[in-house]
């Protein structure tokens, strides 16, 4: 099955962008970057024509049942190989009707989730290449072919992370307090409530505990969805909205609550569509109803770790680590490590332990 | 399982159901260990299928991280397996809550790697460095393996840990790590 839904997305890849790189964890297909990696240190490449993994959605692929059968194989890929095969023989060899008429509707409910699949491949597809046409230098040729960005254009694609982490409190009180409190509370009757709040099991509530790294250490206090930085005076002297409360789906984005722009690669790689369609902020990207700017849903959550080529890799990254539809193409070997953070792909030298490239992953 | 996470299961576990029952009739288990891949799935489709997972499967819908696990990025997710989830006893029970939500949220994200890492992957990451590997985490602070036993142990800077435990499942956008424990955040 995997076979087939394999050479189903290379047609279609093919058909819309000249170009296909198959999934799969086995073995290097020999496409890898190869002897430009060390000639390409300040170079981000354009990655291969592969497509990202397949969005189904919530709902579709929870009716996908995997073929465990053949997923407990010794050698996984021989056995994908053999399925359809081994199918049809055990189909004729079988005497009884029942049973194979059992095993056929088995195949054709395969067969169908395989069309699904492709369907939902093709549409995908055509999204984002309809969606880059526009905007971007969309490549249609060799596969083999290796496409360079400047290295400037990277940097200029990470700025919107460093800008991110110039970040503090936002100063006042937050305006749900306010209403609840009619008003913000006057300091006195602030240091009285959370003098006895209660935390979740002995833990202090502090930026880093909910993943927030760029703000300033220091006591703070966590009500109706915000951090609370309490002011000198016992009062409240700034708030940050937390993801999953103030920042929970339904709830309108604040617009005290400052969110940046992600460059193009990003609003591709993450299907975010127009600017006021999505906010970052704090290495999360969520989806907004741009009419209201009501939070539709967590798209993303980014490490926002600094990978500067030329530089060495972050620590954190020993394990290889990119994602599936391109470990054949970027797998480790004596000349070349990979690691994937954020949507790109960093080519490593071993020796070094230097970031060679960056590697985008976008059809 | 407590009444709390009961409740709160009870409509997941109803719709599980039927799928639970239709695997074990018609599948035998991958040998502990060894990856299960198929690229067919997605993290969420991967996490529905599992039924030791329910909890770290309602807890990621509850935080509202689910279509994280259903989109283009990749992710690994270190998923304690419902015994962990009961093992916090009534401090557990509150984080479904909707006031505990950001804790929640805070919990799961130190559970989420980037990448698509396999056990297989991370065993020969501390082979091949001679002792235990760090990764980071989408959460407050990175998580270190190292082998115990013939087994893989997860730890958080300062905070828990826990061993694999089960048959990890490689998806088209991640990978599911069943793990023994939740990896609790250090206290300061």
């Amino acid at each position: 099955m995997m076979r087939i839904l394999l050479a189903g997305a290379a047609a279609i890849a093919l058909a819309a962008s000249g170009a296909y790189a198959q999934p799969g964890k086995n073995g290097d297909n020999g496409n890898g970057p190869g002897n430009g990696k060390h000639n390409n240190a300040a170079k981000v490449e354009r990655g291969p024509p592969d497509r990202g993994p397949q969005r189904p959605g919530n709902n579709g692929n929870r009716d996908a049942r995997p073929d465990k059968r053949v997923a407990q194989q010794p050698d996984r890929r021989d056995a994908r190989q053999n399925v359809p095969r081994e199918i049809e023989r055990r189909v004729s060899q079988r005497p009884q009707e029942r049973a194979v008429e059992r095993r056929m509707d088995r195949r054709d409910d395969r067969r169908d989730l395989l069309q699904r699949a492709e369907r939902r491949i093709e549409r995908s597809v055509e999204r984002r290449v309809d969606r880059r046409d526009g905007r971007r230098d969309v490549r249609r040729g060799d596969r083999n072919l290796i496409n360079y960005v400047d290295r400037v254009r990277y940097d200029q694609d990470r700025t919107f992370l460093v800008r991110d982490r110039d970040r503090r409190a936002i100063a006042g009180c937050p305006p749900g307090l306010a209403k609840k409190y009619n008003g913000c509370m006057p300091p006195g009757q602030a240091k009285k409530r959370y003098d006895n709040y209660r935390t979740w099991n002995g833990y202090d509530y502090r930026p880093r505990l909910f993943g927030l790294k760029n703000y300033s250490s220091g006591r703070y206090y966590y009500d109706d969805g915000y951090l609370l930085r309490p002011a000198s005076d016992g009062g409240i002297a700034g708030y940050i909205p937390l993801l999953g409360g103030a920042l929970a789906i339904g709830n309108q984005w604040p617009s005290s609550y400052s969110s940046h722009s992600v460059p193009d690669y990003y609003v591709d790689y993450y299907d975010l569509g127009p600017r006021d369609s999505y906010r970052y902020a704090d290495n999360v990207i969520y989806r907004v109803n741009p009419s209201d700017s009501a939070i539709q849903s967590v798209v993303a959550l980014l490490t926002g770790d600094d990978f500067t080529i030329g530089e060495p890799m972050p620590s954190g990254y020993d394990v290889y680590n990119v994602p599936y539809p391109y470990r054949d193409r970027y797998n480790d070997n004596d000349d070349a490590w990979y690691r994937y953070s954020d949507g790109y792909v960093y080519q490593i030298d071993p020796q070094t332990q230097l970031i060679s490239a960056a590697i985008d992953l976008l059809v | 399982m407590t009444d709390a996470w009961k409740s709160g299961l009870a409509a997941t576990a109803l719709v599980t159901l039927p799928l639970v029952a239709a695997c074990s009739n018609t599948e035998e288990h991958t040998a502990q260990g060894a990856t299960r891949d198929d690229g067919t799935l997605t993290l969420a489709a991967a996490l529905g299928a599992e039924k030791d997972l329910d909890i770290v499967r309602e807890a990621m819908d509850e935080s509202e991280l689910s279509g994280v696990l259903d989109g283009p990025a990749s992710y690994t997710i270190l998923a304690p397996d419902d015994a962990a989830f009961e093992a916090l006893g009534k401090e557990g029970e509150t984080l479904l809550e909707d006031e505990q939500r950001p804790v929640l949220v805070a919990l799961l994200r130190d559970h989420l790697l980037p990448g698509h890492l396999t056990p297989e992957s991370i065993g020969e990451a501390i082979d091949r460095k001679g002792g235990p590997v760090t990764m980071a985490t989408l959460g407050e602070t990175d998580v270190v393996f190292s082998r115990e036993g013939d087994g893989i142990k997860a730890e958080l800077e300062d905070g828990g840990s826990a061993n694999f435990a089960g048959t990890a499942t490689a998806t088209n956008n991640g990978v599911v790590i069943p793990i023994s424990q939740v990896l609790m955040p250090p206290k300061d």
